[in-house]
């Protein structure tokens, strides 16, 4: 009887989640009038993709892209050395450093968006892709730093210590020996650094005006105030949220591994 | 001494046929026993072999594949564990750490609606029979491990079960604490006559405290019987060897007509059956069943003294006698190398291939 | 000499991101305070005078936020509990649930506009099952206090996963033999519930609400894809202010509250659970 409750909330739950999705997906691939009169929509059509695309959503696509990868690129650059010294090295003032680096996440990034927006108006980065990049590594930094370092301390020291023992250099190890063992790690702090810049919207839409990412692409209309006639037609919403969410798909999906470890076993009974 | 113990009913437990599987292990495999009303019994036997899943499937914490679990001739197998009036005392204590160790005693009570003069009255009480109410205002994490260990068993004696389950709970306490610990749960339980289930791997606790063990082994019951039968009348080679202190000793014998032939030694046996002769055998001997002197009814066999283990208060001898090395528990050392042990044969185990006891007399 | 940069080594390496962060981060948020108080009168100021507005942005954001967080963290212990539970495709659940953890607002806001405009998901539905003949409308300015609810709705689904992840993760970590000698001892669901998990996981309660929280108040997207202007929040405030109004002053003064509010009550938060710890 208890198997059976449990069962139903298993599937009550799935549904929950999975029902806006799949719909909404369904719902971008379909002919938008068959869409209005049907349920489950029978016409199914690539053409708003299409559409969308040369409307500009494709720009502001490859934008988010673009913004992405180097918020991964800069926030490596930066983070790393810091998440290695963080993990490994033993030094004075370590925890209070964790600390303040976590405290610079606790900063709303509400806050930050409007000052960066009037400096790099100044300085000419407003609107450009290197002024969000900026922006999106100041959030993603923290992370990568926490998440990098918990990695590096991960490293069992005796692997390293038998690189020594038999004669490798210390860029040797690192290369052959961390590097190798770090490497999921760092892939899934490089996604989850992308994520974090591909979901961001609101210093996104503050710091931009012509060249938007995704979100603010979709938020600009309303930003801007144009009232019922700006509004993105419904296909147009459908397509983009199919779009956005599918970087959460494959992240989720690399992810899980991670999080079972980081749940300790499955649960007993 | 404080509890009135007439408002307890003794109850019995009775086991028939529970299995119970994981995946592809069967942990417990076709299990049935009985325990009496007051009765202290001892699931012993090494980590793997189902005693605490069939513990908890007692307590209710599980639900076994098939087969009943009895209370006094009801069926509770599937009534859930918070309906079961048992107390039980967990390996780890399971004492709450956000709360003083008088409402963790307490707590259990108010849940079964008790008024707060009797709680009081209770959680005294029980406090004072383990020797903690002077730390009844304490937190968890104050206390030690062998005083925690004393709240979990407040805990459940205050309850007033029907029925104590207790799950290795001496297990992380020091040497020196858990002779004394042991000797306190027998008097205690002496007193209260609560029926008791008991789980352990160490067979001088189930030897102590037993009125019965249950001898268990992946999953089955090898033997169940008093410490004494337990000890002295090993039903299986399994049980003769996780029993006894230093373990016992075997050897290989062959079954002649009216002996047994272990190379070294010849033991004259009185009524052979006949479909045994010429079949293989274990002999058992305990170290403390051979001695170095001689003795009323031993055989002597000569050997090479190997090791002289020194316990303290008396020697573990091991002595080679051509392949085979006997363990022999000694209070002196012998002078030379050359020894001679004398064989107790009235102590001698005799096992089949299959290994199970054989009931012979020697001659 | 080596000795020496072994030394230094680890304060050299995390220079770089203190730098960064202090110039991003820090230096803007000085700046936004300097901002929030330049002015005549002061931008701070200028937020009261238009009283009206004023008092409806503070509304619409305590109404979102209580309404909210609360309902995520209930939702999330009971999930917590209910995974616990062994059962086969329990793993593929476990993914769906916390899948939104990855989605962005403006994603969450979409998908919920699918179930609700007036030709989504939930009107076909009635409409085709027959139980009513005309659409329900939930977006639009007389359909204000209906948009709440589909916001509401849109994050508990969104970011429940969040406070689910840290929770799940505490609960995990609580010897299962707690709620073991619960049972035993004739402790019913809520009385576990009560005395036993919900008292265990103060730690990650406290951790959840502050993330939460801190997160709560920077919501704009479902506001203003599902609400338009007729819904406002104090970060809404922020991008309109910027964005539509050119007045960074003000801007930053919203924002300088939002981060007000937010630290005022992450300081709540823990103190609320220091009082509660008893070990």
């Amino acid at each position: 009887m208890r198997k059976v409750l449990v069962y139903l909330i298993a599937f009550l739950i799935s549904l929950w989640i999975l029902t806006p999705i799949i719909y909404t997906v369904l719902a971008s691939f379909a002919d938008i009038l068959d869409y209005y009169q049907h349920l489950i929509p029978q016409k199914y059509t690539l053409k708003y993709y299409e559409e969308y695309w040369r409307l500009g959503v494709g720009d502001a696509l490859v934008r988010s892209i673009e913004i992405g990868v180097l918020t991964v690129l800069l926030s490596f650059l930066i983070g790393i050395p810091a998440g290695y010294a963080i993990g490994r090295l033993k030094f004075r003032g370590r925890n209070s450093i964790q600390l303040t680096i976590l405290f610079f996440r606790v900063l709303p990034i509400v806050v930050m968006a409007v000052p960066l927006a009037v400096v790099f108006l100044k300085i000419g980065l407003y609107d450009t892709i290197f002024g969000v990049t900026l922006a999106h590594t100041a959030i993603a930094l923290p992370f990568v730093v926490l998440i990098t370092s918990s990695i590096f301390a991960s490293v069992p020291r005796d692997l390293e210590e038998a690189g020594t023992v038999f004669g490798l250099s210390s860029l040797q190890i690192f290369t052959k020996i961390t590097l190798p063992l770090v490497a999921p790690g760092l892939a899934a702090a490089g996604m989850f650094a992308f994520l974090i810049s591909w979901n961001e919207v609101v210093a996104s839409t503050i710091l931009t005006y012509l060249n938007r990412t995704l979100p603010a692409a979709v938020l600009a209309p309303y930003v801007m105030g144009m009232g019922a006639a700006g509004q993105l037609p419904d296909p147009y919403r459908f397509a983009a949220a199919t779009i956005m969410i599918i970087p959460a798909f494959l992240f989720m999906a690399y992810i899980r591994k991670y999080l079972t470890a980081m749940w300790g076993s499955a649960g007993v009974r | 001494m404080g509890f009135c113990r007439g408002e307890i009913d003794m109850v019995s437990v009775e086991l028939q046929n529970i299995v119970k599987k994981y995946r592809n292990v069967t942990a417990v495999d076709n299990v049935s026993f009985k325990v009496d009303h007051g009765e202290f019994f001892v699931l012993l036997g090494p980590s793997g072999c189902g005693k605490t899943t069939t513990l908890r499937i007692i307590a209710g914490l599980e639900t076994p594949d098939s087969g009943r679990v009895l209370f006094d001739g009801r069926d509770v197998t599937n009534v859930p564990a918070k309906n079961r009036n048992i107390g039980m005392v967990f390996q780890s204590y399971a004492v709450w750490p956000h709360m003083k160790v008088y409402d963790n005693i307490a707590l259990p009570l108010q849940i079964k609606k008790l008024s707060r003069e009797e709680i009081e009255k209770r959680v005294k009480a029980a406090a004072q029979m383990v020797n903690i109410a002077h730390l009844l205002d304490r937190y968890p994490f104050q206390l030690s491990g062998g005083e925690k260990q004393r709240v979990a068993v407040a805990r459940a004696l205050a309850f007033e079960p029907n029925i104590l389950l207790m799950d290795e709970p001496l297990s992380n306490l020091d040497a020196l604490l858990r002779v004394q610990a042991r000797a306190e749960l027998v008097k205690l339980q002496k007193e209260l006559k609560i029926t008791t289930i008991y789980v352990t791997h160490d067979q001088t606790e189930a030897m102590v405290l037993a009125d019965r063990v249950a001898v268990m082994n992946k999953g089955r019951i090898m033997q169940i019987g008093t410490p004494d039968e337990i000890y002295n009348r090993p039903v299986n080679k399994f049980v003769a060897h996780f029993i006894g202190t230093p373990p016992i000793n075997f050897f290989a014998g062959t079954v002649e007509e009216g002996c047994i032939n272990a190379g070294f030694l010849v033991i004259p046996f009185k009524n052979i059956p006949p479909g045994l002769v010429g079949k293989k055998v274990t002999i058992g001997i305990r170290p403390n069943d051979i001695s170095i002197s001689p003795i009323e009814q031993g055989i002597p066999v000569k050997g090479k003294l190997v090791v002289a283990e020194n316990l303290g208060s008396e020697f573990i001898l091991h002595v080679a006698i051509g392949d085979v090395v006997l363990r022999v528990l000694s209070k002196n050392k012998p002078a030379k190398e050359e020894v001679t042990l004398y064989v107790d044969k009235t102590k001698l185990h005799i096992f089949s291939e299959e290994e199970t006891r054989i009931n012979i007399l020697p001659a | 000499m080596e000795q020496k940069i072994r030394i230094f080594l680890p304060y050299f390496l995390i220079l770089p991101t203190l730098i960064y962060e202090v110039f991003i981060s820090a230096y803007p948020i000085a700046y936004a305070i300097g901002m929030a108080f330049s002015g005549n009168p002061p931008a701070l100021v200028q937020l009261f005078q238009d009283f009206e507005r004023f008092k409806e942005v503070i509304f619409y954001t305590i109404l979102t936020i209580v309404t909210v967080i609360p309902l995520q963290l209930i939702i999330a212990i009971f999930a917590s509990i209910f995974f616990l539970n062994r059962f086969r495709g329990r793993e593929l659940v476990l993914y769906f649930f916390i899948l939104p953890v990855a989605i962005s607002e403006v994603a969450g806001a979409l998908f919920w506009y699918t179930m609700f405009s007036s030709s989504g998901l939930l009107n076909k539905l009635l409409i085709w099952l027959g139980v009513i003949p005309n659409p329900i409308y939930f977006f639009g300015y007389e359909f204000r206090d209906r948009t709440l609810l589909v916001i509401v709705l849109e994050e508990v689904w969104r970011a429940t996963a969040i406070v689910f992840t840290i929770i799940y993760a505490g609960i995990q970590m609580i010897n299962r033999e707690y709620f073991e000698a619960a049972d035993v001892f004739g402790f019913n669901f809520w009385q576990k519930l009560r005395y036993i998990t919900v008292p265990l996981l103060k730690p990650s309660i406290q951790t959840a609400l502050i993330i939460r929280t801190l997160f709560a108040f920077q919501i704009v997207g479902p506001i203003l894809i599902l609400g338009g202007e007729y819904i406002r929040v104090m970060a809404t405030e922020v991008v309109y202010w910027y964005s539509q109004r050119m007045d960074p002053y003000i801007a930053s003064a919203w924002a300088v509250l939002v981060g007000v509010v937010t630290f005022v009550l992450s300081i709540l938060y823990l103190r609320m659970f220091r009082a509660g710890e008893g070990a």
